[in-house]
């Protein structure tokens, strides 16, 4: 049987991904964790002395910290495969990453387990959210130079 | 040219089987009365995931050693595999129990490739006992092939949950009245050209679709022969491909099929398309398998066990994933049909 | 169950945007029309508290949620056009809701005294964010 035709075949008979389900599933998983986030900036603006613009320091701290603790007690695996890109996607997601990869390597010890390996996972996030900042900065540079946009 | 189809004239038997289990399998697994051990806790109270790997293992040899009353120094030769890096918990345990020992590698496939191989050192008179047998952990394994337990990332409805088992199986010279290994084929390896390491049932079937109707061939056989052809893990998506792929092959009927993943978990959507790995092929042909052979339920079974031979290596180099399937006949019928 | 949770997310929608309006407190003797017309006038405001006292007038705007994007230029345009109403009073206009919350409590306390301190507070803040 050649392969074309079992892809064919293969194609035909495994599940299709439920895609507008698993889009709105994602919308109501990570509306819901920017509403407990926004909730969290309020808190801060409302009983400390921050801004709105300073508040989002603490606010994702704060974040973090909840999908840490989450990640630890195995529940953000959970919301993951209900949300998929809606947990993901959030800060909350990075945090997770970090988190399970740091949990994951601790039995090989602290300095080549744990620090060798916490940022396996997001390090791309890393890398590719500094690169893509660094574009859009340039971009946005030349284009005030020219008069097109202001700061 | 005898293309992978073997016969073992001698009939080696199957003597005690041990299979051990980890807590969620003991929780929701449909075979889980007929696991000889099932721990409380993932590690079975070691400190690594590894330790409690190596210690499945060495605790469904012992099972099975102690079910026949033998000791470890009785036996000659131990085979048996596992998915981690190098096999370090295959190893290890064979390091404690001090048996010569072979490491039998076919992914998923190993419980039948190291069955083969033992009842071909037993058909060779070159051994008096064996033990056989293969396991997986889901945490050592999860963390090899894919990502840390604790992170959360969608899987479809197509992936596979790696068990946490081990089944260990006695192997003998021929005794009459037990179930008794009496052919088996050895697999190509199958490529597809599938590359989703998260539908690697649909990589598989036509691996387990080769080594049937080699084996059928190859043994002049049809599948009315047989009370059941079980095969390893293809899952419910990978199994639903085979049956498709059998009824094209010109196996109309496929009601004597099992698929040992599919029903690992008794269809429970939380675990997708079912169970995988190599301790769950295992687990179940020798506990619920076994069992019904000795109760005589069944009377003659094929089990083919299906491996995906992927790394995580070379699927990230977008290499697609070849497969292999071997098959064994084990039987309760005295006389050989030879 | 079903039911509630729509009545739940209705309330929520209509709540977001029922509070509207234009709140001035004014302790000095200028006049507060113009500040209250460039208020209204503006499109994109949605909420303003103003507050006049000695020396300053302190503005905290909230704008339509998709202004939001803009909303520092917003300010910074009433903030021009106030200046121009009041030439002897130092305008502070932000659209934080910092901003907003603090002036807002200062004018509902309704404790005199004390508004200079929190006045020069609320006008650090608004600093800062710039």
């Amino acid at each position: 049987m050649e392969q074309e035709k079992y892809a064919h075949l293969e194609k035909e008979l495994s599940p299709k991904t439920p895609i507008l389900k698993n889009v709105i599933k994602a919308f109501l998983v990570g509306g819901s964790i920017c509403l407990t986030g926004q909730c969290i900036a309020l808190f801060y603006i409302t009983y400390f002395d921050f801004t709105e613009r300073t508040a989002s320091n603490p606010t994702v701290a704060t974040m973090i910290f909840i999908s840490m603790l989450l990640t630890g007690f195995g529940l953000y695996k959970k919301i993951s495969q209900f949300g998929g890109a809606g947990a993901s996607v959030p800060i909350t997601g990075f945090g997770n990453a970090v988190v399970s990869s740091a949990i994951e390597h601790k039995s090989e010890g602290y300095v080549l387990g744990v620090g060798g390996n916490m940022f396996k996972l997001a390090g791309s996030v890393i890398l590719f959210g500094v690169f893509s900042a660094f574009i859009v900065a340039l971009i946005k540079t030349i284009l005030v130079k020219f008069g097109v946009v202001s700061w | 040219m005898k293309n992978g189809v073997l016969t073992f004239s001698s009939m080696p038997s199957l003597y005690s089987t041990g299979v051990t289990a980890g807590p969620l399998e003991k929780k929701k697994s449909v075979f889980a009365e007929q696991f000889d051990k099932a721990y409380e806790d993932e590690r079975c109270d070691l400190s690594t995931n590894e330790h409690g790997h190596k210690q499945l293992m060495y605790d469904a040899v012992m099972i099975a050693l102690s079910k026949e009353k033998k000791t470890i120094d009785k036996i000659d030769f131990f085979l048996t595999g596992d998915l981690v890096n190098q096999m370090t918990p295959s190893n290890f345990t064979a390091h404690e129990l001090g048996i010569p020992y072979i490491g039998m590698f076919a992914a998923c496939a190993t419980s039948v490739s190291s069955m083969i191989t033992a009842a071909l050192l037993a058909d060779a008179e070159q051994a008096r006992w064996l033990i056989a047998g293969s396991s997986s952990q889901h945490n050592a394994i999860e963390r090899q092939f894919r990502y840390p337990l604790a992170y959360g990332s969608q899987k479809g409805a197509t992936a596979q949950w790696t068990v946490t088992a081990a089944g260990a199986v006695l192997i003998g010279q021929h005794k009459e009245g037990n179930p008794s290994i009496c052919c088996a084929t050895v697999g190509k390896v199958v490529d597809m050209g599938m590359t989703d390491p998260l539908n690697m049932g649909a990589a598989m079937a036509p691996a387990a679709m080769e080594t049937l109707s080699c084996h059928l061939k190859g043994h002049k056989k049809t599948i009315d022969d047989y009370d059941t052809i079980i095969t390893g893990d293809l899952g419910s998506n990978g199994f639903k491909i085979f049956k498709a792929l059998a009824n094209e092959n010109g196996l109309s009927h496929t009601k004597n099929f099992r698929d040992a993943g599919e029903e690992f978990y008794g269809n429970d959507p939380s675990f997708n398309a079912g169970a995988s790995g190599s301790g769950c092929s295992a687990a179940v042909f020798l506990s619920d398998v076994y069992n019904k052979l000795q109760k005589r339920e069944y009377k003659r079974v094929l089990l083919i066990a299906t491996g995906a031979l992927l790394s995580p290596l070379t699927y990230q180099q977008g290499d697609s994933i070849p497969c292999i399937a071997h098959a064994i006949e084990v039987t309760m019928d005295g006389v050989s049909v030879y | 169950m079903k039911k509630l949770l729509y009545l739940l997310l209705v309330s929520l929608l209509l709540t977001g945007c029922s509070e509207k309006g234009t709140y001035i407190e004014n302790t000095t003797t200028h006049d507060t029309v113009p500040l209250e017309k460039a208020l209204d006038s503006n499109e994109h405001v949605k909420l303003a508290v103003a507050l006049l006292h000695e020396e300053d007038l302190i503005v905290g705007i909230r704008v339509n949620t998709f202004s939001r994007f803009q909303k520092k230029k917003i300010a910074n345009r009433i903030k021009k056009e106030l200046k121009k109403e009041y030439p002897d009073l130092e305008v502070t206009v932000s659209a934080d809701s910092k901003v907003l919350l603090e002036t807002d409590q200062l004018i509902k306390k309704g404790d005199s005294k004390n508004y200079q301190k929190k006045i020069d507070e609320i006008k650090s803040i608004a600093k800062e964010q710039t």
